[in-house]
């Protein structure tokens, strides 16, 4: 059977070209015509963004978000993208649509843009992100819900205008243990990115016994932190310090010592205590056979006591 | 029926007895298993050998193997994805293109209704049916029944074409044209045909995609027809003078869009290049100007020019007429029919019975 003729076949076989410079007349975008004048949509046409970071909105600040709304208006209509035939998502602007269903308010001023999720996810995140009021965490787990948008994370890191060693930093919520996470669901704000990196940084320094010290000395810590007590910067520091005063308990009796033996200023092998055990080692050579009888005599007899 | 090799049904009225055999059936179904496997999906067909699957088989079987319960299927309360196929240039394609997607999608199991918006009837015609002899109710008459709050019946408008609410048809014929005269005199008259589907929901609602032929007239019934959908598909034959009219499509879709701007509507394009032959110089050229300027509105899917879509329609023996995909299955033009109504199922997100299909 023939092959079917594609555009893509065409054009990569050199039988069209894509790169023409004379065109026709261009059929225009929807966003050509976003020309900033507001139109009145219904709200329950309207839904939020699905990438919303922000997860809280303060019953206070909606309230006082309305009355000025009652008081002098809206001053700047939302920004929204038709997402289907009379449905649209909220680009920016979903503090003022819930001030307006507060309200009951049946329509709500929005200006049309149109937008990709991809683009919807960085708007989402980069318009709330420079603002102080949006913790970490939050910023955090918006990142992680649009990172299957971007091919790489370095793409991602771009796109929302971070550094990729700080954007790392907001990955690090996820190493934490499941108790934390639960805590931070409830409360954000408990930690900030550079103190839930330098937590995931010195437990992952931690051997697998010296883990389950390190994990009580972070609940211990959270304790600590919810009762003010501590400063979340500390948090890591107080662990390592915790871990090293038990390895050292334990470890008190058996210091680990290394003594070489030389012969002729050469040395010829050593004798190391440590919590591993006593270990005697001679270069091949050094000791006759007899010697070597000898020392093994010793040791028999030491044991034999 | 003559022009059909294979006859499954007692022939009704215009009811169509079209089916493919086993290696078409199993591309439409999507299956990858045996062929014994595939035949044990269908009850009645049993172990024969040789079968015809019908457009009814292939969608009873894609639900069966995607476990859906069709009577636990929620009733549908929305409506299905519109295609129009629209060109402002008479012969482009327009009505090869809507009726052969619209047998083809038939046959990959999705109920599809057609809707005739050309007063010459060609859609009509294309699948056998003499609207200078027929008693015709089209989409103008009920568009204006429906708008002076008259009765009107959409079920006896309507016309199965393949069994089991497969492939349904509003035909038209040459009194369509009387439309604009009285769209002129109506409030809000692009939206009349939007505001005809909403109100009839329930009816639409039970097709997974509608597809519309329009005429190439550039007229109130046209604009009423593409006012309804979200994306109309251009068909584009590639010479020079098809290329022109590009302009004028372009100058009324972008009118459309200014106008209604403010209410949320906007209305996208879909480009099919139609008619390649490559021994033919300008067809390269045509295309080469169509991807330059319309890049990310192409679909992938050249039409070629082809002996067996000037077979479709037979002059003497109109009954005997169809599309390509019916009258010649193997073709290299039903090949590119089926390819092109793939893609489409992407393109416009059509459903089957709502459930999305990967």
């Amino acid at each position: 059977m023939k092959k079917p003729i594609t555009v893509s076949g065409l054009v990569q076989s050199g039988v069209i070209q894509n790169n023409l410079n004379s065109t026709l007349p261009q059929f225009k975008s929807q966003s050509d015509f976003s020309n900033q004048i507001a139109i009145f949509l219904p709200l329950a046409q309207i839904q939020p963004n699905p990438y919303q970071p922000r997860s809280i909105f303060p019953d206070a600040e909606l309230n006082e978000l309305a009355a000025s709304i009652t008081e002098i208006g809206l001053i700047q209509p939302i920004a929204v993208r038709k997402v289907s035939d009379m449905a649209y998502q909220i680009i920016a602007g979903e503090r003022r649509f819930r001030a307006f269903k507060l309200l009951s308010k049946t329509e709500i001023p929005c200006v049309l843009f149109t937008a990709t999720d991809e683009d919807m996810a960085v708007m989402a995140i980069a318009e709330n992100v420079s603002r102080q009021d949006l913790s970490d965490y939050e910023i955090a787990k918006s990142i992680r819900t649009v990172e299957s948008l971007f091919p790489s994370r370095t793409r991602l890191a771009q796109a929302l205008g971070f550094q990729r060693e700080d954007m790392y930093r907001y990955f690090a919520y996820e190493a934490l243990p499941l108790f934390l996470l639960e805590k931070l669901e409830m409360n954000p704000r408990l930690l900030s990115r550079n103190a839930a990196a330098d937590i995931k940084r010195v437990l992952n320094k931690m051997s697998a016994e010296q883990s389950e010290i390190a994990l009580s000395a972070l609940t211990e810590a959270i304790a600590l932190l919810e009762a003010a007590q501590i400063d979340q910067t500390k948090i890591a520091s107080f662990i390592a310090t915790r871990v090293t005063q038990a390895t050292q308990a334990e470890t008190a009796t058996l210091n680990i010592q290394k003594q070489h033996f030389f012969l002729q200023d050469k040395k010829i092998g050593h004798f190391l205590s440590s919590e591993k055990g006593l270990e005697v080692k001679i270069s091949a050579g050094v000791l006759t056979d007899e010697k070597t009888t000898e020392l093994k005599k010793i040791l028999d007899d030491f044991f034999r006591v | 029926m003559q022009y059909c090799k294979y006859s499954l049904f007692p022939l009704s009225t215009f009811m169509r007895n079209f089916g493919v055999k086993l290696k078409l059936a199993k591309e439409f179904v999507g299956f990858v298993g045996s062929s014994s496997e595939f035949r044990t999906l269908f009850e009645k067909k049993g172990t024969q050998y040789h079968n015809i699957y019908s457009a009814l088989d292939i969608r009873n079987a894609r639900l069966k193997l995607l476990g859906v319960d069709l009577a636990a299927l929620p009733q549908q309360d929305k409506l299905p994805p519109i295609i129009n196929c629209r060109m402002a240039k008479g012969g482009t394609g327009k009505t090869t293109i809507c009726g052969g997607i619209a047998s083809a999608l038939s046959m990959f199991g999705y109920r599809v209704l057609m809707i005739d918006g050309d007063p010459q009837a060609s859609l009509t015609g294309l699948f056998g049916i003499n609207w200078a002899t027929e008693n015709i109710t089209h989409i103008g008459e009920l568009m204006l029944k429906f708008s002076r709050k008259e009765d009107y019946s959409l079920t006896e408008a309507v016309r199965p074409l393949y069994e089991g609410k497969m492939l349904d048809l509003i035909a038209a014929d040459i009194s369509l044209v009387n439309t604009d005269s009285w769209l002129m005199g109506i409030t809000n008259r692009e939206f009349v045909f939007k505001k005809f589907l909403d109100a009839n929901v329930d009816f639409f609602s039970q097709y997974d995609v509608i597809l519309i032929d329009s005429a190439p007239s550039t007229n109130l019934l046209t604009n009423a027809l593409m006012c309804a959908c979200q994306k109309i598909l251009a068909v584009v034959w590639l010479d020079g003078q098809s290329l022109k009219a590009m302009q004028i499509l372009a100058s009324n879709v972008n009118e459309l869009n200014d106008a209604f701007h403010a209410m949320g509507f906007h209305l996208d394009v879909h480009i099919v290049a139609n008619g390649y032959h490559p021994s033919y110089s300008p067809c390269k050229d045509a295309l080469s100007t169509l991807i330059s300027s319309y890049a990310d509105k192409m679909n992938n899917t050249v039409i070629p020019h082809a002996v067996s879509f000037m077979k479709q329609v037979e002059l003497f023996k109109e009954e005997n007429s169809g599309t390509v995909l019916e009258r010649e299955p193997n073709s290299i033009a039903a090949r590119a029919i089926i390819d092109l109504a793939k893609s489409l199922v992407k393109e416009y997100g059509i459903k089957l019975s709502g459930i999305q299909v990967i």
